[in-house]
């Protein structure tokens, strides 16, 4: 379960730095309607809200430390305030810059804690791992 | 190593390091402004010029700081990428496929750039950490003098 958390916070993570590129993908595009032309960004992060309740999951199921409990909590907090910063601040002049700043930062703050995460559950993965091998060692090859 | 231009490089990498932070936050007021990329991407389009330059500077602190040839190498590649950036910029046609698969790699290649800053930034702060941690004389003149050393023997040997 400890590999499967990693692999999957992995894949997480994959995703973020794909949706930083679909935000660049939706700024160049033309039309009226903001959700429309980030529709691939909004489609990638609906998603991304539902992968992070998983992981939620996934992490009590796994148990890699408290540590990483807490941060993958903090990172699907921070990603549902993603859809308030887009869409309360309205959608034009210096108020929907503001929230659509914070929307950015807030990103990649969730981008940097889920990286953290993976860092944390690897080395839960290897944790597992070293009393194994050192048992397995005791047996002269 | 000359530390206290070392010293300066670890300090300036941070200083990139936020500064590339906050064109993110820029670029998104520039989408929230107004949507198109004239209006509200004013200060994204300052900063990215202030980062040209700076990370332009890193180079020859790099150099300067002697902490070998990694860090070198590294600001330069980061320089090169965000001139990379410029290009991408200048190049693009809204509303095309063209201009939206090349600011989908605008957006990563920014993302790339605060990763490098910041391992930039780390590896320089372990190399000063290592060298004063190797000798008890901290920089200044015997350290660098020491580092002459088997350099100039070199020439000899051979």
């Amino acid at each position: 379960m400890k590999r499967f958390f990693l692999g999957w916070t992995r894949f997480v993570v994959l995703l973020l730095v794909l949706q930083v590129g679909l935000a660049g993908w939706g700024a160049v595009t033309e039309g009226e309607e903001r959700v429309m032309r980030f529709i691939a960004h909004v489609g990638n992060g609906g998603m991304l809200m539902f992968w992070l309740m998983l992981s939620v999951v996934f992490a009590l199921l796994a148990r890699p430390g408290r540590k990483a409990v807490l941060l993958t909590v903090l990172s699907a907090v921070m990603i549902f305030m993603q859809g308030a910063f887009a869409y309360g601040f309205g959608d034009e002049g210096a108020g929907g810059g503001v929230g659509i700043a914070l929307h950015a930062l807030n990103g990649l703050g969730i981008l940097a804690v889920q990286a953290a995460v993976a860092r944390l559950a690897k080395r839960a993965v290897d944790a597992t791992r070293a009393p194994r091998v050192r048992a397995g060692s005791e047996v002269p090859a | 190593m000359n530390t206290v231009f070392a010293k300066i490089l670890r300090i300036w990498m941070l200083l990139l390091t936020l500064l590339l932070v906050v064109q993110f936050a820029l670029a998104g007021f520039g989408i929230g402004y107004g949507g198109a990329l004239e209006d509200g991407f004013g200060m994204h389009f300052a900063n990215g010029n202030a980062l040209l330059y700076l990370y332009a500077a890193a180079i020859p602190l790099a150099l300067a700081s002697r902490a070998g040839a990694a860090p070198v190498w590294l600001t330069a590649l980061g320089a090169f990428l965000v001139l990379l950036q410029h290009g991408m910029a200048l190049v693009n046609v809204p509303g095309t496929l063209w201009g939206q698969s090349l600011f989908l790699f605008h957006a990563l290649n920014g993302l790339a750039l605060v990763f490098l800053a910041h391992r930039t930034g780390v590896l320089v702060r372990n190399r000063i950490r290592e060298r004063s941690a190797a000798g008890p004389t901290r920089g200044g003149r015997t350290g660098h003098a020491a580092d002459e050393a088997p350099a100039s023997a070199g020439p000899e040997a051979s």
